[in-house]
């Protein structure tokens, strides 16, 4: 009995001491629980609109689960389950899947009328874009060794993609900064971080004022950097199919052809095509301006560039499966 | 000739002019040292260095001839490697030069400064060479580098050969400047027909090139097609020294290469152990002798049906060896692997005197070598090359690289006495479907138990349905390479080359009767007759090529016995 005693008054001791931690903690609690539950909603109590050009990937290929599997035995089928999901902001109508072999050891062969894809990109309807599962059968063929055989199997994609950009830019009309006002923005480089929702991005812009023939006039001057983030290679957008079956030209890589507007007006630009010189995009650049100039006595003023890259893009994804051979008599 | 220039063999400085009997010794003495490298069967680098003595000597004897010697000493080398100058010809340019600074030291002072000065200026730019055209490939424009071979090889040497005043060095000059054209073309052509457009343009010629190339081919190859034959009797001729003294060589430049080829693990093939004499090591003359050995197979697929004979050999070069009376067992013995099977020799009579009594045993065998290649169009390659020129790296990798892959490795070899190699020298095989070049598959048969290859039959070749072979080199010349079909190989074969008809061509060489040693080079012409069977329909493809050898192998043990009078 005198111990129960003990314990009930060392618990409401306890009790006295915490019981205004305990309320705090409960409080901020129960905001936490609050805010996180609001923050889905806008202030009107809407949901978010969903960011369609972001992500550094076009249509990524993978194999799902442990498909294929690690081994398989001579001459046995086994199953391969690809999943191909367009992470990017663009539909794509022909995507072309190929797939590279030992023929030797393994027959693997896509289903009929499976190698041509239609894969929509993300939208405001289809927030995280098409995905699709395709059901391949292999067979593994006879091994004449007793040691198994390491055999890979390739899975490429290619399909054309486009990226569309659109960062909001100073366009500095004073660049010698000779009128007396104080400017609504200034003129600096705007980086873009690459997110587009496209395997190829603008990475960054740089922005200057040129002068014009006309001394009343100022040429907004764009040097627009453009990198390959996603994981796969840059193609040339009229060789898609024929990279995929092996047979390109020589110069099919990395061929990105380039349009630029300034709020409505196209930008002229020093190459309508770049290619690519490596992955450092700092060597990857185009220059653009509005020839026809802006008018000085309009002030520093924001306006929306619209960048739109067109190339063609292949991924690949490489598994290794051994072929183990029989027992044999 | 110009009234102050005096040949360097009339030099006082020089002693070019003088018949002394020390010079023509060492002309025999290199002679000498090629032959016995030649007999021996030494590796080329003996050869090679015996030819730079002779070449040395000779251009002490008459330097004029001299030089042309060293000259063709250096290309014959070019062609017996097939023009790889990492592997023959960059030991033959570093012998050339030195020989070259020879001379300078020997002619080079006094007044006879200006050829001396004239060939050590020809031997530094021949030396340079690559590391010249290596840094104008990178400073000029991609299409002018396609000049480049022709510009720096040709020129300079040539202008250097018309500024020599003498008139036997121009003789020799033209004669040399003629030879090196001949090895120009055929360099040309067979790169061309045997490595593809994209491997030229790996070479170092761009890839420009190939736009101003493809125009002009079809003309250039019926241009061609006679220097072509002229350079298959060429080497036809050749290989009968390379395969003799070349093999060796060329296996230690594919390991420096490729790796050392994965060999069998365990002991394979047959072995003789416990050989000795019931009777001792001493008998009289007159009684019988026995000889008891237990014969061993190791671990093997194939089960070793041996055939067994036993000698009493006299000491002594000249006698005649006496077959034993009886063996045990009569007919030919199947061993089982792991199995210990005992073999018994007897000599009722042995006259007389001391014997090396052995014991031999001789077995058909199978091995098969499969070697696998990625394989991808000449344009996907181009465009690689393209690509890797301007980022850096070499295009294979960026080819591995870009696709996850990993390389293929050397090939691998069934477990057996001996180890069969396949090779096809190249990075990967690159197919122009418009204008298939052949690609020659090297197979190395080499030995790697104690006994010898006693008669290398003939090989079964399976390639993959695309190519076709279209020439062995090394066959008997009487037998055709015959096409036959998976079904009609023996069982053995079928089960080691899991032949289908489905997939492979399979082709039936007969070999020339030659003796083996330890190691054996055969190149297989293969012709890419559907591309579309190679390529397939994705971005490349694993192309796997198998070769059977069937061959005999002979293991031999012996013991020494002394038979006395009684």
């Amino acid at each position: 009995m005198r111990q129960d005693d003990g314990a009930y008054r060392s618990c409401r001791r306890f009790v006295q001491q915490n019981i205004h931690a305990c309320v705090a903690h409960l409080i901020i609690v129960t905001a936490l629980v609050l805010i996180s539950a609001c923050s889905g909603f806008t202030s009107r109590g809407t949901p978010p609109v969903p960011q369609i050009h972001v992500g550094t990937q076009g249509i990524v290929a993978n194999f799902v689960g442990n498909t294929p599997p690690a081994q398989v035995l001579e001459e046995g089928k086994f199953d391969m389950l690809l999943e191909l999901h367009n992470q990017g902001a663009t539909d794509v109508d022909d995507a072309l899947l190929s797939i590279s072999t030992n023929p030797e050891y393994l027959d693997i062969s896509i289903p009929q009328g499976q190698s041509q894809l239609r894969l929509a990109g993300k939208s405001l309807n289809n927030p995280r874009g098409d995905k699709t599962l395709l059901s391949l059968k292999g067979f593994a063929g006879r091994v004449s060794q007793k040691t198994p055989v390491s055999v890979p199997i390739t899975t490429s994609i290619c399909y054309p993609y486009a990226t569309e950009a659109a960062p909001v830019v100073c366009i500095d009309t004073d660049p010698e900064g000779l009128k007396q006002q104080r400017k609504a923005c200034t003129a600096q480089a705007v980086s873009l971080g690459g997110s587009q929702g496209a395997p190829v991005a603008v990475t960054r812009i740089e922005v200057s004022s040129l002068p014009h023939d006309d001394p009343e006039r100022v040429i907004p001057n764009f040097k627009i950097f453009i990198g390959n983030v996603g994981n796969g290679e840059v193609i040339d957008a009229q060789q898609v199919d024929s990279y995929c079956q092996g047979r390109p030209d020589k110069d099919a890589f990395n061929i990105v052809s380039l349009k630029a507007r300034l709020q409505e007006s196209f930008l002229l630009c020093d190459k309508q095509i770049l290619k690519l010189k490596s992955q450092d995009a700092e060597e990857n650049y185009v220059q653009c301006e509005l020839p026809q100039g802006i008018e000085r006595r309009i002030a520093a003023f924001s306006a929306p560039i619209t960048i739109i890259l067109d190339y063609g893009y292949a991924f690949s994804v490489t598994r290794q499966i051994n072929v183990v051979p029989r027992e044999r008599s | 000739m110009p009234a102050d220039v005096v040949p360097p063999w009339a030099s006082p400085y020089g002693g070019g002019s003088e018949k002394s009997s020390w010079k023509w010794i060492l002309v025999l003495a290199a002679l000498l040292l090629i032959g016995v490298g030649v007999y021996y069967g030494f590796p080329l680098e003996w050869i090679m260095v015996s030819g730079g003595v002779l070449v040395g000597v000779l251009f002490f004897v008459d330097a004029s001839y001299g030089f042309l010697a060293v000259a063709i000493y250096a290309h014959t080398f070019d062609a017996l490697t097939l023009f790889d100058r990492s592997r023959g010809g960059g030991t033959a340019i570093i012998l050339y030069t030195m020989v070259a600074a020879a001379a300078l030291i020997v002619y080079g002072w006094g007044n006879r400064g200006r050829n001396a000065g004239l060939f050590a200026t020809l031997s530094v730019v021949s030396f340079l060479l690559p590391a010249i055209k290596g840094v104008l490939s990178r400073i000029l424009p991609l299409t002018l580098s396609v000049y480049v071979d022709g510009v720096i090889v040709f020129a300079p040497i040539w202008v250097i050969f018309i500024l020599m005043t003498d008139q036997r060095l121009r003789q020799a000059a033209s004669l040399y400047f003629t030879f090196w054209l001949v090895i120009f073309s055929i360099n040309f052509t067979y790169v061309s027909q045997t490595q593809g457009i994209g491997d030229i343009a790996r070479l170092g010629l761009t890839a420009e090139l190939i736009d101003v190339y493809q125009p002009i081919r079809e003309v250039y190859q019926r241009t061609i097609t006679a220097i072509k034959l002229l350079w298959t009797r060429m080497m036809t001729s050749f290989k009968g020294i390379e395969e003799t003294i070349g093999t060796g060589f060329e296996t230690q430049i594919q390991e420096a290469i490729h790796g050392e080829q994965e060999k069998p693990k365990a002991f394979v093939g047959l072995d003789i152990i416990g050989i000795t004499t019931l009777e001792g090591e001493r008998i009289l003359a007159g009684e019988p002798l026995t000889l008891s050995a237990d014969v061993k197979a190791g671990v093997l697929d194939q089960e070793i049906a041996a055939n067994f004979a036993c000698n009493a050999k006299p000491d002594g070069q000249d006698k005649t060896p006496i077959k034993a009376d009886q063996i045990t067992p009569q007919e030919s013995l199947t061993v089982y692997s792991e199995w210990l099977e005992p073999v018994d020799c007897l000599f009722e009579n042995l006259p007389a005197g001391d014997y090396e009594i052995g014991l031999a045993a001789e077995y058909g065998f199978t091995t098969k070598g499969e070697f696998s290649s990625y394989a991808v169009g000449i344009n996907l390659w181009n465009a690689l090359i393209v690509r890797a020129r301007k980022e850096g790296g070499n295009a294979k990798d960026l080819f591995l690289k870009t696709q996850g892959l990993s390389p293929l490795g050397p090939s691998i070899s069934t477990a057996g006495p001996v180890l069969v190699a396949l090779d096809t020298g190249r990075d990967l095989l690159t197919i122009d479907p418009n204008n298939p070049a052949d690609i020659i598959l090297k197979v190395t048969v080499r030995n790697l138990w104690a006994g010898m290859i006693s008669d290398l039959q003939f090989l079964t070749i399976i390639v993959p349905k695309g190519f076709d072979v279209k020439d062995v080199a090394g066959k008997d010349p009487k037998e055709p390479v015959q096409q036959t079909r998976c079904g009609d190989l023996t069982q053995q074969r079928q089960v080691l080359g899991a032949c289908d008809d489905e997939k492979h061509n399979v082709f039936i060489a007969q070999l020339r009767k030659e003796a083996v040693g330890s190691i054996r080079n055969v190149r297989v012409y293969l012709s890419p007759t559907n591309p579309d069977d190679i390529l397939r329909a994705g971005l490349y493809s694993i192309q796997t090529f198998k070769v059977i050898a069937d061959y005999t192998y002979k293991v031999e043990r012996a013991t020494h016995v002394s038979v006395r009078e009684q």
